[in-house]
């Protein structure tokens, strides 16, 4: 609580008193005087911070309330501004002169205007507004976490930090896209028929005619085709198509392979991002939407409909699916407890502190004993009592030397001490090889008290007590988390994920195998595929915006599905994400080319002479060279992606799905011409 | 409505310019912080009181015959009042304790006078002398905190990137310094009735109460009481005595206090604590053999998992 200039002061006070008081007060009693006001100054001060700490800082409570459109909202839309209003009041009668507030920015949002900090003198019984307006870009989940509150005294000699916590997680539901702008704007088929319908081959009230037939008593007398019932003298009766909603089914991965990257900036907000205009552009032609999402573990459906109770559904899906995050399973939980500790410092200062939540010094000690090599010591302590035990001369060169010592050091001290002496020099000599083993067992064990691995074992501690704490499990928790790895890195993880905190996973494993292939998700999404085709009615369009790239062989399912789908007469159409890092398949063949040209072109730039080269420096040498691998590592890969890519698409190719890029153009036109051209076809059953 | 682009200009860069009122982590040049000091009302007045204070103090210096002393002093201050000195005031302090053991600032050349303690009880002299000191280093933390950090940084080490938190100075309120002067003026009345209390109690250890008040003249050897503890010894043992027992009753009191105030969550975590501390010894064992029981399990699954290209040979 006393900050380090309050320290200071404190050691600088009590130098002018004892000074004054002990060392001076016969010269001057001014430095004593001056030194007794300080203190009690000093000591004023504390107390009346103590006061206002425990009496109004203690008390604050926090209302938070997020207006969009000019009104209080359960969720919001990506891309508009919202406004946060926090209104922090202290209920007590001891107002607070020198406060500080600050609002915790929920990530992946953009601050458009206002503050959310806020210096205040807060009086007694007063509030104090903080006003401040977000814009989150993309879609997913918002959390506010509470407010942080600093408080000083007026000379900065203490100094407290509390965190008034008011969790709340709001929805932020995809952009709404313009759905007149969505539409068409040409008519591409003169034959489409109304917003919402397609054709079908099967009798029906539409305005195609399908066929005709014989009459059958209770046939409506207004479709009876006149002119074949006279040229064949028997009443005909005309059948006219049926008119059919077109129904699109989107297939959204949401595998920890498409969650991976900055929040707010994933392969999945992307993917998300798109099927929301999908089907907002659906719902806005009248057209059937559906939505599944899936996974390596099971597929949710939302089974296609057109109200906007339904379109909301799928919004609201849409955004709790993007906010997820990418499993930390492989992580070493040194890298969880770096990215968790501060966070839990942050939002629990009072559950981190050493006070209420301590590290004994007991059990920093290494235990020797657990190593491989422990028993050795051991067998030096047993030899050390065989020696004693059973070795005369030992004991009589223990105690000689141990005489010859005692002479040297205390030959003429008064005898009991001479006596003690001998005793210890004795038992050093008697016990030389156990002394030793101790020494280095001490040694080796205490090494646990200093150093990283104290700090970090401390951390893992409070972090593993903050979540026992939570969990209700109490001791055993706290360790369980320290003991068990995979236990923590779990629970850290979830901890994370609660907090919408990401943690830098590694994406290769130790044998350099990409970690997020996510090959489990081919057969869940082949099922689901499958379950969608069994139970359609009519020509489908089934959009799957899913990483299958780096799948492989672990393709068939998929593949199996989609011909299935094909021979039903569907459509399939595949959206694979594109990683932003790994140019276009179109844009290699240029980059490459132009990458040469410059690398032809930098010696000789500007027509001056050139220079004799210089022997380079081993950092310029080693950052060339890592440079250099780096750039082969990139284009490799690179052309990997391509490679799986070509690969993806002739195998879907031939089952009959067409695949495109996410960025390859406007996704969205394509899969609403798509839907279009779906609506064009006559179909049959 | 149209609004002239360069009126809007001047409004905005009067805006920046003016965020050192109300946000105390923008940052300030030092011409802003002349401004602050010197201009803006509510901090004017902590700058002349500190000023104020020291020219006092000089006085008071220069009458005894310590001119050098003064003159170090209001050069300290006046750097720590304008350029942020932070040395400025153990500095002044400090000098102030030589010029008193050696007024002309010559080491040795102080005058010891063993009736100085009954002699300077609540005189006029010490009492300005030591109000202008405490105003002085009232307003001057003060001022710290406006113009250059008023709250601690997050950690015991400074992060790179975290600014100072000044306090701005719309916070400062019209009857500071009036408070300031009346409280240092009770502080500096409380401080020599302390040190009156401090010299004219006697410790006698052999008696049954052993504080009293010291009934001779305690100038001479022969007054004191038999078995009383020396003067200066005396004064040491009350002065540790009443720190001691203040800080005690002071923790007693808030400590109470924090556990009246304490949620139920860090309740919840003392008790975690407690119990951890406890049973952590046995509950390692057993979380090391589960562990372990875990870990061999896995081990013999994949052991006993048959090869997947034994079957098709």
């Amino acid at each position: 609580m006393i900050a380090p200039r309050g320290w200071w002061f404190l050691v600088f006070v009590a130098v002018v008193l004892i000074l004054g008081a002990f060392v001076i007060p016969y010269y001057s009693v001014v430095p004593a005087l001056i030194g007794i006001t300080l203190l009690l100054w000093f000591g004023l001060e504390w107390v009346l911070f103590q006061i206002r700490s425990h009496a109004a800082v203690s008390r604050l409570h926090v209302r938070r309330e997020v207006r969009q459109g000019g009104r209080e909202v359960p969720m919001l839309w990506a891309g508009l501004t919202f406004e946060v209003r926090i209104r922090v009041e202290n209920p007590s009668r001891i107002g607070i002169p020198f406060l500080v507030l600050q609002d915790r920015q929920p990530v992946a949002t953009e601050q458009v205007s206002g503050s959310k900090q806020q210096f205040c003198f807060l009086r007694g019984g007063e509030s104090v507004l903080i006003v401040y307006q977000l814009k989150s870009p993309t879609a997913g989940v918002v959390r506010f976490e509470g407010v942080t509150v600093r408080f000083a005294d007026l000379q900065g000699f203490f100094y407290r930090r509390v965190f008034l916590r008011t969790p709340a997680e709001y929805l932020v539901l995809p952009p709404l896209t313009d759905d007149e702008g969505r539409q068409r704007a040409t008519k591409q088929f003169n034959t489409l028929p109304p917003p919402g319908i397609h054709r079908l081959r099967r009798p029906g009230s539409g305005s195609e005619l399908l066929d005709l037939r014989d009459y059958q008593p209770g046939d409506p007398p207004k479709m009876i085709a006149w002119k074949p019932s006279a040229r064949r003298d028997r009443l005909i009766t005309k059948e006219f198509e049926n008119d059919v909603p077109v129904r699109a089914v989107l297939f959204l991965d949401t595998s920890d392979s498409v969650r991976l990257g900055p929040p707010g900036n994933t392969l999945l907000t992307r993917l998300a991002g798109v099927a929301a205009a999908v089907a907002q552009a659906s719902a806005g032609n009248r057209d059937l939407v559906g939505l599944t999402t899936f996974d390596e573990v099971e597929a949710k459906t939302l089974p296609p409909a057109r109200t906007k109770i339904h379109l909301i559904n799928v919004l609201r899906r849409l955004a709790e699916v993007s906010a997820l995050q990418p499993g930390v399973r492989g992580v070493p939980p040194e890298y969880l407890t770096r990215r968790a500790y501060p966070l839990a410092q942050e939002l629990y200062p009072e559950l981190m502190t050493k006070k209420v939540n301590s590290m004994p010094l007991g059990r920093l000690w290494i235990p020797l004993l657990d190593r491989k090599y422990g028993w050795i010591a051991l067998l030096f302590l047993a030899l050390n009592l065989l020696l004693v035990g059973f070795f005369g001369e030992w004991r009589i060169h223990a105690l000689e030397n141990a005489g010859r010592m005692t002479r040297w050091m205390a030959g003429n001290w008064f005898w009991p001490l001479k006596l003690m002496v001998f005793g210890f020099w004795t038992w050093f000599f008697m016990f030389l090889v156990a002394n030793v083993t101790f020494a280095f067992w001490f040694i080796h064990s205490s090494r646990g008290w200093f150093g990283e691995r104290r700090k970090e074992l401390t951390r893992r501690k409070q972090l593993a007590a903050l979540l026992a704490l939570q969990d209700g499990t109490a001791a055993d928790g706290v360790e369980r988390y320290l003991v068990d790895d995979t236990a923590y890195a779990q629970r850290v993880a979830v901890f994370l994920e609660h907090h919408l905190l990401r943690c830098p996973i590694p994406l290769y494993d130790d044998q350099g195998q990409y970690r997020f292939r996510c090959a489990g998700k081919a057969p869940i999404l082949a099922d689901a595929l499958v379950r969608a085709v069994s139970r359609a009615r009519d020509n489908e369009l089934y959009v799957i915006l899913a990483d299958l790239a780096e799948l492989g062989s672990d393709l068939a399912p998929v593949v199996r599905a989609c011909q299935l789908a094909q021979s039903r007469h569907h459509h399939v159409l595949v959206i694979v994400p594109w990683p932003s890092d790994i140019p276009a398949p179109d844009a290699t063949a240029e980059a490459t080319r132009a990458e040469e040209e410059d690398a032809d072109t930098m010696p000789n730039a500007g027509n001056t002479p050139p220079r004799k080269p210089r022997r380079p420096r081993a950092s310029q040498a080693m950052a060339t060279r890592q440079s250099r691998l780096s750039k082969v590592v990139r284009t490799s890969l690179t052309r990997q992606y391509h490679e799986l890519f070509r690969a993806l698409r002739r195998e879907l190719g031939r089952a009959g799905a067409t695949v495109m890029r996410v960025n390859d153009g406007d996704p969205v036109q394509r899969v609403l011409d798509r839907l279009d051209r779906v609506r064009g076809l006559r179909t049959r059953r | 409505m149209s609004s002239d682009p360069r009126l809007e200009h001047e409004r905005e860069v009067e805006a920046v310019d003016l965020a050192w009122r109300t946000n105390g982590s923008s940052p300030i040049s030092q011409r802003t912080i002349f401004t602050i000091l010197f201009s803006e009302p509510a901090t004017r007045a902590y700058t002349y009181t500190a000023l104020g204070a020291l020219a006092m103090i000089f006085l008071v210096l220069f009458q005894q015959g310590s001119d050098l002393g003064g003159l170090i002093i209001v050069v300290f201050g006046v750097c720590g009042v304008l350029f942020q000195w932070n040395l400025s005031v153990p500095v002044i302090l400090l000098v102030i304790t030589y010029f008193m053991w050696t007024p002309f600032g010559v080491p040795g050349d102080g005058f010891e006078n063993r009736w100085e303690i009954e002699d300077n009880r609540f005189t006029a002299v010490n009492v300005m002398l030591v109000l202008a000191v405490l105003v002085y280093v009232v307003c001057q933390y003060r001022i710290f905190g406006l113009v250059h950090q008023g709250m601690a940084y997050e950690g015991s080490v400074k992060r790179k990137d975290e600014p100072p938190t000044r306090r701005p100075p719309n916070l400062i309120q019209p009857s500071e310094v009036g408070i300031l002067f009346a409280v240092s003026v009770g502080l500096v009345l409380l401080g020599h009735l302390v040190w009156w209390l401090l010299n004219v109690i006697e410790v006698v250890p052999s008696e049954p109460f052993p504080l009293r008040l010291s009934a001779a003249d305690r100038r001479l050897p022969q007054a004191n009481a038999p078995g009383a503890l020396p003067p200066g010894f005396t004064r040491f043992v009350l002065l540790i005595g009443l720190l001691f027992v203040s800080f005690v009753l002071g923790r007693l009191v808030f400590g109470y206090w924090r556990l009246r105030t304490m949620g139920p969550l860090e309740a919840g975590m003392i008790l975690v604590d407690a119990g951890w501390s406890e049973v952590s010894r046995e509950r390692s064992r057993l979380e090391k053999w589960r562990v372990w029981g875990r870990k061999r399990a896995t081990t013999q699954a994949s052991k006993n998992k048959p090869h997947p290209t034994k079957g098709n040979l």
